[in-house]
């Protein structure tokens, strides 16, 4: 959070986070996607708490993204991620690939995705 | 022949006799006379003598009597300077007793007061000025011995103090660099802040120390937003989200100039101390960044506690003030309180103000830190913009934009389902990939309209892709043959 590296830090990393804090659980991957919830926020969160809640307001990020955003250590990030998703505040979704979705609506076919396959062969053997 | 002339022989004889008997007479006579003269002689001196005595004799019986007469003087003044030595004695043993150990005290806190002298009015001014004298140079040799003593104490936790600064900025280091390094699980993380947490209590502890004892805060910083300095100031306690900063700053670019960042940090940050102490553990402490009229600002630290009593404000007051030039740990009291004393040297040494005799509106104290404008300076925010953890600048214009609704309405009877504005305040600081937008719940946006699976198209795609792909592997073969 030192803007130079020469600097000696003035803002650690718990003033995000709020000292106090039970441990947590470790659900929470660096690729999860999180979005908000639409909860108001309690007056124990800190304000980063929420610029995390505004920035997945419109949109999902993941932990990683919002750490890089707000320039903050992934760890630290996570843990306020995780705190977010146990007040209700995020929703936490494991990013799974479209191919995936349980729905199979608005995905691609069975054939382009044949296409593309021998696309990516031609590619390599190209 | 003795027939014939023994007459003429008897009177021969007797004349004889006779002369001598004259001859011895007259031989005694010269001899009496001799003596006779010797006798009168000595009569004569020995008369001289005795008048010489008698003439003594009535001079020493008139000194006799004017030593009478002086005696009867003598004897009255003796008893004075009798009383004089005593009354002497008394002030010397008062000294000694009474008011030499209440000098002691005296030098100790000026509370306790030094009695005077026990005869004042009878006493000689020169006694009077002896004494005092003493009293002097006693109080002088503790003063000066007091000093030595202090410095002496002060060197030594001075560099204890600095040598233990130094390691817990090596220990913030580390602490801060597990952070970045590792995502471990969530109690790794718990523990590491923690710890980052108790590192930065300690130092602040010994800091404050080291400032007291004379040292310098330990580091120079580049020039910081005012809303950084404040909010890292209380990130030093324990209990810091009590701490509620709002800042009312007209601009978000103030900061302040390197050399003052830290002493004015340092300085808020004891302030806040006292606040969270001095009052509840459920009660906020107000800190409010104010830019005054004449240009400076001003950060105020309220707290709801029971306030301070006059003497302790006077006492702070006296502490923070810049006139204080050497402050003493044996005037710290018991266990010393350093916040003020560490305050006094940084506004002495970097020209801010501190006041801390207002009366806060919840009743507590009201601590105001000043910083002139010329410890200030703005900062150019596209290069250095300030952390998230800092307070946001003021709400107000935000509020100015909040009516979105009516333009979610206008888009929603458009019908457009294209992301919405991005959140006011943040995009303006922010560069932010929207990544996926879920404007509705995924079963409507379903519809495949947008991504109508096209065979031929895709074929198109991947040829062309196919095409460039090769272009770039033997480009200038393929431009020359086109």
């Amino acid at each position: 959070m030192s803007r130079d590296k020469h600097q000696r830090r003035l803002l650690p990393a718990y003033l995000a986070t709020g000292s106090g804090t039970a441990s947590l659980p470790s659900t929470l991957d660096t690729l999860t996607a999180l979005r908000a919830s639409g909860r108001p926020l309690a007056s124990y969160h800190t304000p980063v708490h929420g610029r995390v809640v505004e920035l997945v307001t419109d949109g999902s990020l993941t932990a990683v993204e919002i750490a890089g955003y707000l320039g903050l250590p992934v760890s630290v990030c996570l843990m306020l991620a995780e705190q977010l998703v146990g007040d209700g505040l995020l929703n936490a979704s494991v990013p799974t690939p479209d191919a995936l979705a349980p729905s199979r609506a608005g995905r691609p076919s069975r054939q382009l995705m044949e296409e593309v396959l021998s696309g990516l062969q031609a590619l390599r053997v190209a | 022949m003795t027939s014939l002339s023994e007459p003429a022989l008897a009177l021969g004889a007797v004349t004889v006799v006779i002369a001598v008997v004259a001859l011895l007479l007259a031989l005694l006579c010269r001899k009496h006379v001799r003596r006779g003269r010797k006798m009168e002689a000595a009569l004569k001196s020995s008369e001289a003598r005795r008048l010489g005595m008698e003439a003594a004799v009535r001079s020493s019986e008139a000194r006799v009597q004017s030593a009478e007469a002086g005696r009867l003087g003598a004897e009255s003044r003796a008893d004075d300077v009798e009383a004089r030595a005593g009354r002497f004695r008394d002030e010397v043993s008062h000294l000694v007793a009474v008011r030499l150990p209440a000098l002691a005290l005296h030098l100790i806190s000026s509370h306790h007061p030094v009695p005077g002298l026990l005869h004042k009015d009878a006493a000689e001014p020169e006694d009077v000025e002896l004494l005092d004298s003493v009293l002097t140079l006693v109080s002088g040799i503790v003063v000066k011995e007091r000093r030595r003593v202090d410095a002496a104490a002060r060197a030594a936790l001075r560099g204890a103090s600095q040598d233990s600064q130094a390691l817990s900025y090596r220990l913030q280091t580390e602490l801060d660099a597990l952070q970045k390094e590792f995502t471990g699980s969530r109690s790794l993380t718990h523990k590491v802040l923690t710890a980052d947490h108790l590192n930065e209590q300690n130092l602040r502890l010994i800091q404050r120390t080291a400032i007291v004892c004379g040292a310098w805060p330990g580091h120079v910083r580049k020039d910081t937003y005012v809303t950084e300095i404040v909010t890292g100031a209380s990130s030093r306690l324990r209990g810091f989200e009590r701490v509620k900063i709002n800042s009312r700053l007209g601009a978000s670019d103030i900061g302040i100039v390197g050399r003052a960042a830290e002493p004015v940090a340092v300085a808020c940050t004891e302030l806040m101390a006292n606040a969270l102490e001095h009052s509840r553990d459920d009660l906020a402490v107000d800190v409010s960044l104010i830019k005054t009229g004449n240009g400076s600002v001003c950060i105020t630290i309220d707290d709801a506690g029971k306030g301070m009593t006059p003497e302790a404000v006077a006492r702070g007051a006296r502490l923070i003030s810049a006139e204080q030039q050497e402050v003493m740990l044996t005037e710290l009291g018991d266990p010393p309180s350093q916040g003020f004393a560490a305050i006094g040297r940084l506004v002495a040494d970097h020209g801010f103000h501190v006041s801390i005799d207002n009366p806060s509106p919840y009743g507590g104290v009201r601590a105001v830190v000043t910083i002139p404008p010329n410890l200030l300076t703005s900062i150019d925010e596209e290069a250095a913009p300030p952390s998230v953890m800092a307070p946001q600048p003021p709400m107000a214009p935000r509020a100015e934009m909040r009516p979105t609704p009516d333009a979610d309405a206008a888009d929603d009877a458009a019908g457009a389902s294209r992301p919405r504005t991005p959140a006011p305040g943040t995009a303006a600081e922010l560069p932010q990939r929207r990544r996926r937008v879920h404007a509705a719940p995924t079963g409507e946006v379903a519809a495949p309209t947008h991504r109508a699976p096209d065979p031929e198209r895709s074929r198109d795609a991947w040829s062309d892709f196919q095409k460039g792909l090769e272009s770039g592997q033997n480009g200038t073969d393929l431009e020359e043959t086109q």
